[in-house]
């Protein structure tokens, strides 16, 4: 008898012991963002009870994966509404997938949307045009929560201003995304290039020649800019704006060299 | 044969290690084992097979998709594999060393019952670390097998694209592919994965020492697998519960271990976060084996 | 020096809730000589596997003590000079002959040139050299007593338990570890045996002791117990019909009673054995 009392006071002096270590790690776990969303009930009815214990034994990338790869299914048997909830609850599981909201997002806009609008049962064109943009906004709302769960990396900015860019042929709200997408340090050259491009469409000449000069005096060693599309675009701005000749970054006249003091 | 032999008597970390390699040796000759082993390894291996159909080409997206399932296909099947071997091979050590009578021969040698359990134990952590290095190295080469193939078909993309703004765009993309090709951080994961076995291994072993049904510690120790997995939604569930709060503690909770998902997703994983957990296990195996120890100390066979 | 002493050993076990206790060693005062060779009898749950348990540290006393060569039996010390067999071993079916004996050895602090050396010496003095390779998931009930018997002997110990060594063993197999406890007497250690087959027992034994129900009921040497002091009989060869009445008469004359007259009879065991004997072509897997 007391040897199993003894037994369980060490049991619970390991798991009282341990509680200041447990809190240090939930709490960097929240930080880096582990882990998915939890497992709800509403979730288990959609993924099925066999899959649910999978979900409970820590599998949840794999029941994702596998869920995924059954909505290529769908798309194949053309059931669009069955692949976009199978994206919902693949992003319910696994929120921090760039690669999920990115595909599901191209999938509803690109290919569904496609799809519908060349739907040979569509009574007339319009109609047609009608339920593709729905699959628009459809990706449009879905990036936008995949932006709420990744906010601090450039990927899903980046493809929502391609969005706008492609299918809703908005450059001004193009031109946001590109500009919030190219904050981050990793993001590649063009997106910032795209950003000072998009803004030029829209009209903000001013605003895109300033965009275009903050990537000018860049340190050129380092980062990999196409310089002379940037060298481009700027004599073409400073063309299109008429800016005074001393105030230019590429003078049409050479400048006077300084008198010598 | 001469009586100075009582320096022998004494805790020896050795007699721990016969008995250790003993057991590994007796668990790795069996049937069910080296079943076990090799579903594993051919499952592991034909990962790299199976996504093949029907995903698009390589180069893009879809190379990433690909790899994606392959990693979290094998680091999966490396997990379930390596709890049943560490539960079912764990769970049968006592009750057969009774069915067998050896227990009797060991321990009426001068041989401590602290010498014996440790012994048991460690043996069955050898098994779990052969085995998870084996399925490992079988990761390993599938996911390099592919991989390399995808790597190729990107650089291909790279030297084929149209103008620059694509030749980045493909670089990046190769640069992503490598990055979850060759991805160091897979050896945390296993770490990590290998810790979680242990402790699931003490589990069951404190389980045997007052069960000698196979049976029920294999259940036991399943129901304290998918416990310690629900602790965490069970601790946001019921927090203003402070009675639930005291009984969730003292359940480890097993979720922190696997960090295989995150890893694939891209995020880091700080060795801080690494030496914590793997602290936080060991503290815990620890305790379950120390308990482990004043409940068989005190049974008589 | 006794090789085993007991002072008023005794064994409750709880049966679980409300189930009461079962005695299953009362009170048992043991003194085993060194030496000799001492047989535990007694009807199955009488206590014999209590009482080798009890000595060996395995299970503890209610009340009582014992002491091997004076030493206390809780102190693992005790255990460096005996050397156990349990009922009915199945040892590790992995492991070959050779490899058991290994690990055994190491167990005891053998290593490298002295291990092997003491492996085959063990393996010969028990008759399975050449069955050393062989996994013992292969081996005869025989075999598995011969092998361990010899792990028991493995450090050399002066002690020997034996609980139940010929149980289900066939009668060549018997004889061969009967053969090697009288050997082992031989070279000067002293056999605790636990038993119900007690014609085995008679041939082996220097003195027995009796239990049942926890409690020794009868206790001494083998030849005195089982010899009836009061009869002689007599062996008589070539003896014709006539003589016999002549002898009958010549008792009578001398006061004493004929009992019976028969001719007397061989064990079938030993009818058995030179049955095998003679068959040219061997007996099964006895090495």
């Amino acid at each position: 008898m007391r040897a199993i009392l003894t037994a369980i006071l060490v049991l619970l002096l390991a798991a009282g012991g341990t509680l200041p270590l447990q809190e240090r790690i939930q709490g960097q776990r929240l930080q880096l963002k582990y882990g998915g969303a939890h497992v709800t009930r509403a979730m288990r009815d959609v993924i099925g009870q066999g899959m649910a214990i999978g979900l409970l034994a820590g599998f949840r990338s794999v029941i994702a994966d596998f869920l995924w790869i059954r909505g290529h299914v769908h798309w194949e048997k053309k059931e669009w509404l069955q692949q976009y909830n199978n994206m919902q609850v693949v992003t319910m599981l696994q929120p921090q997938s760039i690669l999920f909201w990115d595909s599901g997002a191209w999938h509803m806009a690109w290919n569904i949307g496609y799809a519908e609008r060349t739907d040979t049962n569509n009574d007339t064109i319009a109609q047609g045009i009608k339920r593709e943009r729905i699959w628009h906004e459809r990706a449009r709302q879905f990036l936008m929560r995949g932006i709420e769960n990744i906010p601090n990396r450039w990927d899903l900015y980046f493809k929502l201003g391609w969005l706008y860019d492609q299918k809703f042929k908005d450059p001004t709200l193009a031109a946001e995304q590109y500009g919030l997408a190219a904050r981050f340090s990793d993001a590649p050259t063009y997106v910032a290039r795209m950003h000072c491009r998009k803004l030029a469409e829209c009209g903000k000449l001013s605003e895109s020649y300033e965009c275009w000069k903050s990537i000018w005096f860049q340190d050129h060693g380092k980062v990999p800019h196409l310089w002379n599309i940037v060298e481009r675009e700027i004599r073409h701005l400073e063309n299109e704006m008429n800016i005074l000749d001393s105030q230019r970054v590429f003078p049409q006249q050479p400048r006077k060299p300084e008198p010598p003091r | 044969m001469t009586d100075a032999r009582h320096e022998w008597v004494g805790f020896s970390p050795r007699r721990v290690w016969m008995i250790a390699v003993n057991t590994l040796t007796e668990s790795v000759r069996q049937k069910v084992y080296l079943i076990l082993i090799l579903f594993a390894l051919v499952l592991i291996s034909s990962a790299s097979f199976f996504s093949q159909f029907g995903f698009g080409e390589m180069g893009g997206q879809e190379s990433l998709e690909q790899l994606k399932f392959i990693k979290d296909f094998c680091l999966g099947a490396i997990s379930v594999f390596g709890m049943l071997i560490a539960i079912v091979g764990t769970a049968q050590l006592i009750p057969n060393e009774l069915e067998n009578r050896t227990i009797y021969t060991i321990l009426s040698k001068p041989v401590r019952r602290v010498e014996f359990l440790l012994g048991k134990y460690a043996g069955s952590a050898l098994l779990m670390l052969v085995s998870v290095v084996m399925m490992s190295l079988m990761f390993g080469a599938a996911l390099k097998f592919k991989g390399d193939n995808h790597l190729k078909m990107a650089r291909q993309e790279v030297s084929r694209a149209p103008d620059a703004n694509a030749a980045e765009d493909a670089m990046r993309q190769l640069q992503k592919i490598h990055a979850a090709v060759y991805d160091p951080d897979v050896v945390k994961a296993l770490v990590l994965v290998f810790v979680k076995l242990a402790l699931l291994a003490a589990i069951t072993l404190l389980v045997s020492t007052f069960s000698t049904s196979m049976v029920f510690n294999v259940a036991v120790a399943l129901l304290i697998f998918f416990a310690g997995h629900l602790v965490g939604p069970a601790k946001e569930k019921w927090r203003e519960n402070s009675g639930a709060q005291f009984v969730l503690t003292l359940i480890p909770d097993l979720s922190v271990f696997n960090v295989a998902d995150d890893m694939i997703l891209g995020h880091a994983i700080p060795w801080l976060y690494v030496a914590k957990v793997a602290m936080y296990g060991t503290v815990y195996i620890v305790c379950v084996i120390a308990a482990s120890h004043f409940i068989f100390a005190d049974r008589e066979i | 020096m006794d090789a085993i002493r007991t002072e008023n050993l005794t064994k409750r076990y709880n049966l679980g809730w409300g189930r009461g206790r079962l005695l299953a060693l009362d009170g048992l005062n043991l003194r085993v000589r060194e030496g000799e060779v001492y047989g535990l009898l007694g009807p199955n749950g009488s206590g014999k596997s209590t009482t080798l348990k009890l000595i060996l540290d395995l299970v503890w006393p209610t009340s009582g003590a014992a002491w091997i060569f004076d030493v206390p039996c809780d102190k693992v010390v005790s255990r460096l000079r005996v050397g156990f067999l349990p009922e009915n071993p199945y040892f590790y079916k992995y492991l070959t002959g050779a490899e058991t004996l290994e690990f055994y050895g190491r167990l005891c602090g053998l290593s490298g040139a002295a291990l092997r050396k003491r492996t085959e010496e063990l393996l010969e003095l028990v008759g399975l050299t050449r069955a050393r390779d062989r996994r013992l998931s292969g081996y005869s009930k025989g075999m598995l007593q011969r092998i361990g018997l010899a792990q028991a002997l493995v450090h050399d110990p002066k002690l020997l338990l034996l609980d139940e060594p010929t149980a289900g063993v066939d009668p060549i197999g018997s004889k061969d570890i009967r053969d090697l406890i009288l050997r082992l007497k031989g070279m000067g250690k002293t056999v605790l045996l636990s038993s119900h087959l007690l014609s085995q027992v008679q041939d082996v034994c220097d003195r027995i002791g009796v239990l049942n129900l926890g409690k020794m009921i009868l206790e001494g040497e083998v030849n005195q117990l089982v010899s009836d002091q009061q009869r002689l009989s007599f062996t008589v060869q070539e003896l014709p019909e006539t003589g016999r009445a002549a002898v009958e008469a010549a008792v009578a004359a001398a006061g004493g009673a004929v009992v019976s007259v028969e001719h007397p009879q061989t064990t079938l065991e030993t009818l058995f054995l030179d049955a095998l004997r003679k068959d040219k072509r061997g007996a099964g897997d006895h090495d």
